[in-house]
C-alpha cells in the first residue's frame, strides 16, 4: 500500500495503518536505537516512544517531507530523551555523552564499542549512513542540520574509527 | 601514522579528490584510506537485525491508549465506493437504501473484527508449517468463491435493481478488503492477524455469493423488490 494512505489513515487512528509503518520500519529503527542507546530494552523503549509520539504528531506531517526522514528524526529524539534520563552525569554534550557507553581509557574491542564511544550526534549520523546506508542528505533532513555539518561530523566519525582500528591492530600484533 | 596531509584532510582542509591524489604518493595516507574502507565494511556488517518480538504488541497496547483504534473494515473503502458507483445510473444515488447499507457495512466490520478477535490467537508471526496451512485455507476459499462466483453473479442480474445494489455493494467492500490485506501481506507474508483479516474477508464473500444463490432457490421469481 502507499505510504501516503497508510499516513492518512494513521492520521485517522487506525492502529493497521500504524502496524504497516512499524513493520515497514522495524528493522532500521530497532537497529539504530540500539546502536545509539547499546542496550535492548532501551531500544525498544524509544522505539515505541517513536510510535506514541508519531500518533501525538502525525497530524502536523506534511506530505512534502519525506516521511522517513520525519518519522527517522522522532526517533532520533527519542533516543537523545533515552540518554538524557539516564543518570546525571551523561548529558548531550557531544564530547561527553559517548563516555557512558565506553569510557575513553578502557580498550574498544569491536567496532560497536568504538561506535558507541562516538558522541551522540556523531554517533547518529555515522550509524545512519555507515550502518543504515542513509544519504547525507536524508541524514540533514533527520537531525535537522546543514548538508555540510554532515558530511564534516562523518568524516570526523571515520577519522576517530581510523585511529582506533589503528591501534587496535598495533595492539593485535604486539 | 604521520602526514601533515593526512591531518589537513582529518580537519577537514583539504577536499576527497586532493587528499587522494597525495595518497597515491604516501604510504601513510594510503594506509589511512584503507582502513577508512575497512571501518566502512565493520560498520555495515553491523546490519544485522536486532530482535524484539514482542514489541509491536507493546506499542499497540500504549496506541489503543492513546486513542488509536482497529481498522473499521467496512467503511475504509466508502469513497472508492462511491467512485465506482458512479458507473451506475444516476438513481442510484437518491436511493433511500444507501445509508442503510453503509450502517449494515460498519455494523458487519465490527462485527467481522470482534468475531475473530475472541477466537483468534495473539500471535505476531506465523511457523512455516503454520503459514503454509493457512495459506492452503486460502486457496480452498478462494476456489470455493470461483465456482460461487460462476453461479450467482449471472443470477444477481435477474434480481431487482436494489438487490444487484446491495449486494454489489457488500461484493466491492469485501473484495476491497481482499486487496488490502493482499497488499500488506506481500510486505509481511508471515503477519498473522492481516492473515485472520483476509481468511475472515474470503469467508464472508462465500457467505454473500452463498446468499445470493439461496435467495434464488427461494424465490425463483425475477426483478423482486426488497
Amino acid at each position: 500500500m502507499d505510504e501516503e494512505v497508510i499516513i492518512e489513515k494513521c492520521k485517522q487512528g487506525d492502529l493497521m495503518a500504524y502496524r504497516m509503518i512499524y513493520e515497514r520500519y522495524e528493522k532500521p529503527f530497532l537497529r539504530t536505537a540500539f546502536r545509539m542507546l547499546g542496550r535492548q530494552q532501551e531500544a525498544e523503549d524509544a522505539v515505541q516512544d517513536t510510535f506514541l509520539k508519531l500518533h501525538r504528531g502525525i497530524h502536523h506531517y506534511r506530505s512534502g517531507t519525506r516521511f522517513s526522514s520525519y518519522i527517522f528524526r522522532i526517533l532520533i529524539n527519542s533516543c537523545y530523551d533515552v540518554l538524557r534520563k539516564r543518570s546525571p552525569e551523561v548529558s548531550l554534550d557531544p564530547d561527553k555523552a559517548g563516555e557512558y557507553h565506553q569510557p575513553s581509557s578502557e580498550p574498544r574491542h569491536s567496532i560497536k564499542e568504538a561506535i558507541a564511544a562516538l558522541p551522540d550526534q556523531m554517533r547518529a549520523c555515522f550509524v545512519l549512513f555507515a550502518v543504515e546506508g542513509f544519504k547525507q542528505e536524508e541524514i540533514a533532513e533527520v537531525l535537522e542540520i546543514k548538508v555540510g555539518t554532515v558530511k564534516a561530523t562523518i568524516h570526523w566519525a571515520k577519522a576517530r574509527l581510523r585511529t582506533w582500528l589503528s591501534a587496535s591492530r598495533k595492539e593485535e600484533k604486539e | 601514522m604521520s602526514c601533515k596531509e593526512l591531518e589537513r584532510y582529518d580537519r577537514g582542509e583539504m577536499d576527497e579528490a586532493e587528499f587522494m591524489r597525495h595518497a597515491a604518493s604516501c604510504p601513510v595516507c594510503r594506509e589511512a584510506l584503507q582502513l577508512d574502507e575497512e571501518v566502512m565494511s565493520l560498520s555495515e556488517s553491523l546490519r544485522k537485525p536486532v530482535k524484539a518480538p514482542h514489541l509491536w504488541r507493546r506499542i499497540e497496547e500504549s496506541l489503543r491508549k492513546e486513542g488509536a483504534e482497529e481498522p473499521q473494515l467496512a467503511q475504509e473503502p466508502q469513497a472508492e465506493m462511491k467512485q465506482k458507483s458512479g458507473r451506475f445510473s444516476s438513481r442510484w444515488k437518491i436511493l433511500r437504501f444507501v445509508p442503510a447499507a453503509a450502517a449494515f457495512l460498519v455494523v458487519f466490520g465490527i462485527g467481522v473484527y470482534f468475531g475473530l478477535k475472541s477466537s483468534a490467537p495473539s500471535s505476531g508471526l506465523l511457523a512455516q508449517k503454520a503459514l503454509a496451512r493457512v495459506e492452503k485455507k486460502e486457496q480452498e476459499y478462494m476456489r470455493a468463491i470461483k465456482d460461487l462466483e460462476k453461479q450467482a453473479l449471472p443470477q444477481m442480474a435477474d434480481l431487482n435493481l436494489d438487490f444487484v445494489f446491495l449486494y454489489r455493494t457488500r461484493l466491492e467492500t469485501i473484495d476491497a478488503q481482499i486487496e488490502q490485506c493482499r497488499e500488506a501481506l506481500a510486505l509481511n507474508p508471515a503477519n498473522a492477524h492481516i492473515r485472520r483479516y483476509l481468511i475472515a474477508a474470503l469467508q464472508e464473500k462465500k457467505d454473500i455469493l452463498a446468499e445470493v444463490l439461496s435467495l434464488e432457490d427461494k424465490d425463483t421469481k425475477p426483478r423482486r423488490s426488497i
